[in-house]
Protein backbone atom coordinates (compact mmCIF):
# COMPACT_ATOMS: atom_id res chain seq x y z
CA UNK A 1 0.00 0.00 0.00
CA UNK A 2 1.42 3.45 -0.89
CA UNK A 3 0.69 6.10 1.54
CA UNK A 4 -2.85 8.25 1.19
CA UNK A 5 -2.46 11.68 -0.48
CA UNK A 6 -3.04 13.86 2.23
CA UNK A 7 -2.28 17.41 0.82
CA UNK A 8 -5.10 19.19 -1.22
CA UNK A 9 -5.57 19.83 -4.56
CA UNK A 10 -4.80 23.36 -5.06
CA UNK A 11 -3.84 26.08 -7.75
CA UNK A 12 0.31 25.09 -6.33
CA UNK A 13 -0.09 21.43 -6.43
CA UNK A 14 -1.84 21.25 -10.16
CA UNK A 15 0.62 23.56 -12.04
CA UNK A 16 3.28 21.53 -9.78
CA UNK A 17 2.08 18.76 -11.65
CA UNK A 18 1.61 20.29 -15.23
CA UNK A 19 5.27 22.00 -14.85
CA UNK A 20 6.46 18.50 -13.90
CA UNK A 21 4.84 16.83 -16.84
CA UNK A 22 6.10 19.71 -19.07
CA UNK A 23 10.07 19.39 -17.73
CA UNK A 24 9.91 15.93 -17.60
CA UNK A 25 8.53 14.50 -20.81
CA UNK A 26 9.91 16.45 -23.99
CA UNK A 27 6.98 15.60 -26.28
CA UNK A 28 4.63 17.81 -23.56
CA UNK A 29 4.14 21.13 -24.62
CA UNK A 30 3.77 23.69 -21.69
CA UNK A 31 -0.15 25.02 -22.89
CA UNK A 32 -1.93 23.44 -20.15
CA UNK A 33 0.39 25.15 -17.30
CA UNK A 34 -0.14 28.39 -19.53
CA UNK A 35 -3.93 28.22 -19.35
CA UNK A 36 -4.06 27.55 -15.93
CA UNK A 37 -1.84 29.64 -14.52
CA UNK A 38 -2.29 32.76 -16.78
CA UNK A 39 -4.89 34.48 -15.39
CA UNK A 40 -3.47 35.06 -11.52
CA UNK A 41 -0.62 35.99 -13.32
CA UNK A 42 -2.56 38.89 -15.09
CA UNK A 43 -4.13 40.29 -11.79
CA UNK A 44 -0.65 40.34 -10.30
CA UNK A 45 0.54 42.20 -13.14
CA UNK A 46 -2.22 44.79 -13.06
CA UNK A 47 -2.17 44.70 -9.36
CA UNK A 48 1.24 46.35 -9.64
CA UNK A 49 -0.57 48.85 -11.82
CA UNK A 50 0.21 48.82 -15.67
CA UNK A 51 -2.24 49.17 -18.36
CA UNK A 52 -3.62 46.12 -19.99
CA UNK A 53 -0.85 45.92 -23.32
CA UNK A 54 1.75 46.19 -20.69
CA UNK A 55 0.44 43.93 -18.58
CA UNK A 56 0.08 41.26 -21.11
CA UNK A 57 3.61 41.90 -22.35
CA UNK A 58 4.68 41.07 -18.52
CA UNK A 59 2.95 38.09 -18.26
CA UNK A 60 4.42 36.78 -21.29
CA UNK A 61 8.15 38.04 -20.16
CA UNK A 62 7.50 35.78 -17.59
CA UNK A 63 6.98 32.30 -19.22
CA UNK A 64 9.86 33.16 -21.53
CA UNK A 65 11.64 33.18 -18.38
CA UNK A 66 10.55 30.74 -16.85
CA UNK A 67 11.05 28.64 -20.29
CA UNK A 68 14.47 29.58 -20.45
CA UNK A 69 15.69 28.56 -16.56
CA UNK A 70 12.92 25.65 -16.12
CA UNK A 71 15.58 23.60 -15.61
CA UNK A 72 16.81 25.91 -12.11
CA UNK A 73 12.89 24.96 -10.33
CA UNK A 74 14.05 21.94 -8.51
CA UNK A 75 10.77 21.74 -6.66
CA UNK A 76 7.79 21.61 -9.59
CA UNK A 77 5.78 23.15 -6.33
CA UNK A 78 7.59 26.42 -6.46
CA UNK A 79 6.87 27.00 -10.17
CA UNK A 80 3.53 29.29 -9.66
CA UNK A 81 5.06 31.40 -6.95
CA UNK A 82 8.67 31.73 -9.39
CA UNK A 83 6.02 32.69 -11.52
CA UNK A 84 4.01 35.03 -9.53
CA UNK A 85 7.79 36.60 -8.03
CA UNK A 86 8.98 37.10 -11.65
CA UNK A 87 5.69 38.53 -12.61
CA UNK A 88 6.07 41.00 -9.76
CA UNK A 89 9.47 41.60 -10.47
CA UNK A 90 9.27 42.36 -14.13
CA UNK A 91 5.71 44.45 -13.82
CA UNK A 92 7.33 46.89 -11.06
CA UNK A 93 10.64 47.69 -13.15
CA UNK A 94 8.42 48.69 -16.47
CA UNK A 95 6.22 50.53 -14.35
CA UNK A 96 9.04 52.37 -12.70
CA UNK A 97 10.60 52.86 -15.96
CA UNK A 98 7.49 54.32 -16.91
CA UNK A 99 7.56 56.88 -13.49
CA UNK A 100 11.08 58.07 -14.93
CA UNK A 101 9.96 58.20 -18.30
CA UNK A 102 7.50 60.73 -16.86
CA UNK A 103 4.06 59.18 -17.46
CA UNK A 104 1.53 58.47 -14.86
CA UNK A 105 0.61 55.33 -13.50
CA UNK A 106 -2.44 56.52 -11.97
CA UNK A 107 -4.44 54.90 -8.96
CA UNK A 108 -7.33 54.30 -11.54
CA UNK A 109 -5.22 51.85 -13.40
CA UNK A 110 -4.12 49.68 -10.43
CA UNK A 111 -7.71 49.62 -9.22
CA UNK A 112 -9.61 50.28 -13.03
CA UNK A 113 -12.63 52.19 -12.85
CA UNK A 114 -15.32 49.95 -14.78
CA UNK A 115 -16.76 51.28 -17.65
CA UNK A 116 -20.75 52.12 -17.14
CA UNK A 117 -21.69 48.72 -19.20
CA UNK A 118 -19.62 46.17 -16.25
CA UNK A 119 -21.02 48.90 -13.67
CA UNK A 120 -24.65 48.34 -15.05
CA UNK A 121 -23.79 44.87 -14.89
CA UNK A 122 -22.80 44.71 -11.02
CA UNK A 123 -25.18 44.58 -7.77
CA UNK A 124 -25.67 47.17 -5.50
CA UNK A 125 -23.68 45.01 -2.91
CA UNK A 126 -21.06 44.09 -5.76
CA UNK A 127 -20.82 48.19 -6.30
CA UNK A 128 -20.36 48.68 -2.22
CA UNK A 129 -17.86 46.25 -2.25
CA UNK A 130 -15.59 47.61 -4.61
CA UNK A 131 -15.85 50.82 -3.29
CA UNK A 132 -14.64 49.77 -0.25
CA UNK A 133 -11.97 47.63 -2.02
CA UNK A 134 -10.82 50.70 -3.71
CA UNK A 135 -10.68 52.39 -0.51
CA UNK A 136 -7.33 50.34 0.76
CA UNK A 137 -3.84 50.81 -0.03
CA UNK A 138 -2.65 49.98 -3.46
CA UNK A 139 -0.64 47.24 -1.70
CA UNK A 140 -3.63 45.27 0.15
CA UNK A 141 -5.34 45.71 -3.44
CA UNK A 142 -2.50 43.97 -4.73
CA UNK A 143 -2.32 41.19 -1.77
CA UNK A 144 -6.07 40.81 -2.02
CA UNK A 145 -6.11 40.47 -6.09
CA UNK A 146 -4.07 37.64 -6.43
CA UNK A 147 -4.50 35.77 -2.65
CA UNK A 148 -8.51 35.29 -4.15
CA UNK A 149 -7.83 33.96 -7.24
CA UNK A 150 -5.60 31.03 -5.34
CA UNK A 151 -6.66 28.33 -2.59
CA UNK A 152 -6.84 28.72 0.48
CA UNK A 153 -3.79 26.06 1.40
CA UNK A 154 -1.67 28.44 -0.85
CA UNK A 155 -2.38 31.32 0.46
CA UNK A 156 0.55 31.96 3.30
CA UNK A 157 3.24 30.82 0.90
CA UNK A 158 1.64 33.16 -2.07
CA UNK A 159 1.53 36.15 0.20
CA UNK A 160 5.06 35.32 0.83
CA UNK A 161 6.05 35.19 -2.67
CA UNK A 162 4.34 38.81 -3.12
CA UNK A 163 6.52 40.46 -0.59
CA UNK A 164 3.63 40.86 2.31
CA UNK A 165 4.93 40.44 5.54
CA UNK A 166 2.46 42.61 7.17
CA UNK A 167 -0.72 42.32 5.07
CA UNK A 168 -0.10 38.75 4.81
CA UNK A 169 -2.71 36.58 4.26
CA UNK A 170 -3.29 32.52 5.78
CA UNK A 171 -3.17 31.05 8.22
CA UNK A 172 -4.37 34.07 9.85
CA UNK A 173 -6.47 36.48 8.11
CA UNK A 174 -3.61 39.58 8.33
CA UNK A 175 -4.43 43.19 8.46
CA UNK A 176 -5.90 44.01 4.40
CA UNK A 177 -8.57 41.77 4.79
CA UNK A 178 -8.85 42.38 8.44
CA UNK A 179 -9.33 46.03 7.39
CA UNK A 180 -11.71 45.46 4.63
CA UNK A 181 -13.88 42.93 6.98
CA UNK A 182 -14.10 46.16 9.71
CA UNK A 183 -14.95 48.76 7.06
CA UNK A 184 -17.50 46.75 5.62
CA UNK A 185 -19.00 45.54 8.81
CA UNK A 186 -19.45 49.14 9.61
CA UNK A 187 -21.20 49.99 6.52
CA UNK A 188 -24.73 49.69 7.08
CA UNK A 189 -25.54 49.02 3.51
CA UNK A 190 -23.67 46.10 3.54
CA UNK A 191 -25.79 43.01 4.06
CA UNK A 192 -22.93 39.84 4.27
CA UNK A 193 -22.14 41.61 7.65
CA UNK A 194 -20.35 39.49 9.61
CA UNK B 1 -17.60 55.56 14.57
CA UNK B 2 -18.02 51.95 16.30
CA UNK B 3 -15.49 49.44 14.32
CA UNK B 4 -16.19 45.86 14.99
CA UNK B 5 -13.64 44.48 15.92
CA UNK B 6 -11.87 41.92 13.33
CA UNK B 7 -8.55 40.83 14.76
CA UNK B 8 -6.29 40.63 11.84
CA UNK B 9 -4.44 37.45 14.16
CA UNK B 10 -7.37 34.86 13.76
CA UNK B 11 -7.73 32.27 11.61
CA UNK B 12 -9.48 32.57 8.32
CA UNK B 13 -13.38 31.63 8.44
CA UNK B 14 -15.98 30.80 6.22
CA UNK B 15 -16.81 34.83 6.12
CA UNK B 16 -13.10 35.68 4.69
CA UNK B 17 -13.68 32.95 2.16
CA UNK B 18 -16.65 34.28 0.74
CA UNK B 19 -15.86 37.68 0.61
CA UNK B 20 -12.53 37.02 -1.04
CA UNK B 21 -14.37 34.41 -3.33
CA UNK B 22 -16.59 37.44 -4.36
CA UNK B 23 -13.76 39.86 -4.89
CA UNK B 24 -11.99 37.23 -7.17
CA UNK B 25 -15.48 37.51 -9.04
CA UNK B 26 -15.79 41.02 -8.81
CA UNK B 27 -12.29 41.49 -10.35
CA UNK B 28 -12.83 38.94 -13.24
CA UNK B 29 -15.65 41.11 -14.24
CA UNK B 30 -14.01 43.78 -13.92
CA UNK B 31 -10.94 43.53 -15.35
CA UNK B 32 -11.39 39.96 -17.02
CA UNK B 33 -7.86 38.27 -18.14
CA UNK B 34 -8.06 39.06 -22.35
CA UNK B 35 -9.74 35.87 -24.14
CA UNK B 36 -6.78 35.58 -26.24
CA UNK B 37 -3.93 35.78 -23.93
CA UNK B 38 -3.14 32.35 -22.58
CA UNK B 39 -3.36 31.14 -26.27
CA UNK B 40 -1.11 33.73 -27.93
CA UNK B 41 1.51 33.04 -24.86
CA UNK B 42 1.41 29.37 -26.14
CA UNK B 43 2.11 30.40 -29.45
CA UNK B 44 4.93 32.29 -28.69
CA UNK B 45 6.55 29.72 -26.49
CA UNK B 46 6.18 27.19 -29.11
CA UNK B 47 7.44 29.41 -31.61
CA UNK B 48 10.34 30.42 -29.50
CA UNK B 49 10.56 26.80 -28.23
CA UNK B 50 10.91 24.84 -31.83
CA UNK B 51 12.57 27.77 -33.10
CA UNK B 52 9.44 27.86 -35.87
CA UNK B 53 8.13 29.68 -38.61
CA UNK B 54 4.20 30.94 -38.30
CA UNK B 55 2.32 30.53 -40.61
CA UNK B 56 -0.26 32.10 -41.75
CA UNK B 57 -4.26 31.23 -41.79
CA UNK B 58 -6.91 31.88 -44.26
CA UNK B 59 -10.71 30.05 -43.78
CA UNK B 60 -12.63 30.18 -46.72
CA UNK B 61 -16.29 28.16 -46.68
CA UNK B 62 -17.95 26.16 -49.57
CA UNK B 63 -21.05 24.80 -49.95
CA UNK B 64 -21.38 21.01 -51.21
CA UNK B 65 -23.71 21.18 -54.02
CA UNK B 66 -27.61 22.00 -53.80
CA UNK B 67 -28.44 19.62 -50.99
CA UNK B 68 -25.70 21.52 -48.84
CA UNK B 69 -26.86 21.98 -45.02
CA UNK B 70 -24.58 22.49 -42.04
CA UNK B 71 -23.77 18.79 -41.65
CA UNK B 72 -21.70 19.09 -45.51
CA UNK B 73 -20.51 22.59 -45.33
CA UNK B 74 -16.82 22.06 -46.05
CA UNK B 75 -14.60 24.80 -44.75
CA UNK B 76 -11.21 25.31 -46.43
CA UNK B 77 -8.62 26.27 -43.73
CA UNK B 78 -4.96 27.43 -45.67
CA UNK B 79 -1.98 28.16 -44.35
CA UNK B 80 0.84 29.63 -45.76
CA UNK B 81 4.71 31.39 -45.17
CA UNK B 82 7.36 31.94 -47.84
CA UNK B 83 6.67 29.41 -50.36
CA UNK B 84 5.24 26.73 -47.97
CA UNK B 85 2.20 25.88 -48.00
CA UNK B 86 -0.67 23.81 -46.37
CA UNK B 87 -4.39 22.70 -47.36
CA UNK B 88 -6.84 21.37 -45.10
CA UNK B 89 -10.25 20.40 -45.72
CA UNK B 90 -12.76 20.24 -42.75
CA UNK B 91 -15.81 17.39 -43.19
CA UNK B 92 -18.12 17.55 -40.61
CA UNK B 93 -19.16 14.01 -39.34
CA UNK B 94 -21.61 14.26 -37.46
CA UNK B 95 -21.89 17.00 -34.46
CA UNK B 96 -19.06 16.22 -32.49
CA UNK B 97 -16.85 14.90 -34.97
CA UNK B 98 -14.74 16.44 -38.66
CA UNK B 99 -12.40 14.44 -40.95
CA UNK B 100 -9.24 16.33 -41.75
CA UNK B 101 -8.05 16.06 -45.45
CA UNK B 102 -4.72 17.93 -46.24
CA UNK B 103 -2.02 18.61 -48.58
CA UNK B 104 1.12 20.12 -47.76
CA UNK B 105 3.82 21.30 -50.04
CA UNK B 106 7.16 19.91 -50.16
CA UNK B 107 9.00 16.40 -50.82
CA UNK B 108 6.20 14.32 -49.25
CA UNK B 109 8.14 13.24 -46.03
CA UNK B 110 6.39 16.16 -44.13
CA UNK B 111 5.34 15.00 -40.22
CA UNK B 112 2.28 16.59 -39.26
CA UNK B 113 1.18 16.90 -35.52
CA UNK B 114 -2.59 17.52 -34.75
CA UNK B 115 -2.49 19.68 -31.55
CA UNK B 116 -5.90 19.35 -29.98
CA UNK B 117 -6.69 20.87 -26.56
CA UNK B 118 -5.29 17.69 -24.26
CA UNK B 119 -3.77 15.31 -26.52
CA UNK B 120 -2.18 15.28 -30.00
CA UNK B 121 -1.74 12.56 -32.65
CA UNK B 122 0.75 12.61 -35.63
CA UNK B 123 0.12 12.06 -39.45
CA UNK B 124 2.95 11.39 -42.30
CA UNK B 125 2.23 12.68 -45.24
CA UNK B 126 3.52 10.52 -48.23
CA UNK B 127 2.67 12.43 -51.90
CA UNK B 128 2.48 15.01 -49.73
CA UNK B 129 -1.41 14.07 -48.92
CA UNK B 130 -2.19 13.24 -45.08
CA UNK B 131 -5.32 12.78 -43.48
CA UNK B 132 -6.94 12.56 -39.83
CA UNK B 133 -9.98 10.80 -39.77
CA UNK B 134 -12.18 11.12 -37.00
CA UNK B 135 -11.08 14.61 -34.56
CA UNK B 136 -13.48 16.26 -31.78
CA UNK B 137 -15.03 20.00 -32.83
CA UNK B 138 -12.56 22.83 -31.02
CA UNK B 139 -9.24 24.77 -31.23
CA UNK B 140 -6.57 22.54 -33.06
CA UNK B 141 -3.19 23.64 -34.21
CA UNK B 142 -0.86 21.60 -36.11
CA UNK B 143 2.79 21.16 -35.70
CA UNK B 144 4.59 20.45 -39.47
CA UNK B 145 8.27 19.38 -39.20
CA UNK B 146 10.68 17.75 -41.98
CA UNK B 147 8.58 19.36 -45.46
CA UNK B 148 11.65 20.17 -47.00
CA UNK B 149 15.36 19.17 -45.78
CA UNK B 150 16.58 21.77 -43.73
CA UNK B 151 13.14 23.50 -43.54
CA UNK B 152 12.62 25.15 -40.36
CA UNK B 153 9.11 23.50 -38.72
CA UNK B 154 6.30 25.38 -38.85
CA UNK B 155 3.30 25.75 -36.23
CA UNK B 156 -0.06 27.59 -37.45
CA UNK B 157 -2.25 29.53 -34.93
CA UNK B 158 -4.86 27.75 -33.19
CA UNK B 159 -8.02 27.58 -35.64
CA UNK B 160 -11.65 26.38 -34.80
CA UNK B 161 -12.53 22.91 -36.55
Amino acid sequence: MTEPLTSPVTLVTRAGQAFAAYRDDPGTPIDELVRLVTPILWHCARGQGLDEASAGDVVQTAWMRLVERADTISDPQAVLGWLLSTTRREAWRVATGRRRAGGEIDDAMAAPVPDPASQASLDEQDRLLWSHVRALSERCRALLRVIAHADRPDYARLSETLGMPVGSIGPTRGRCLAKLRAALAADPRWESRA
Amino acid sequence: MNRPDVPADAELDHVDDALLARIAALYDALDPVPEQLAENICLTLALAELDADLAAFERTESGVGVRSSDYQRVTSLTFSVGEWSMLVNVTPLDGTFVRLDGWVTGDGQARIELRERARSSVASAPDGRFSFARVERGLVQFLVTGSAPGARPVITPHVEV
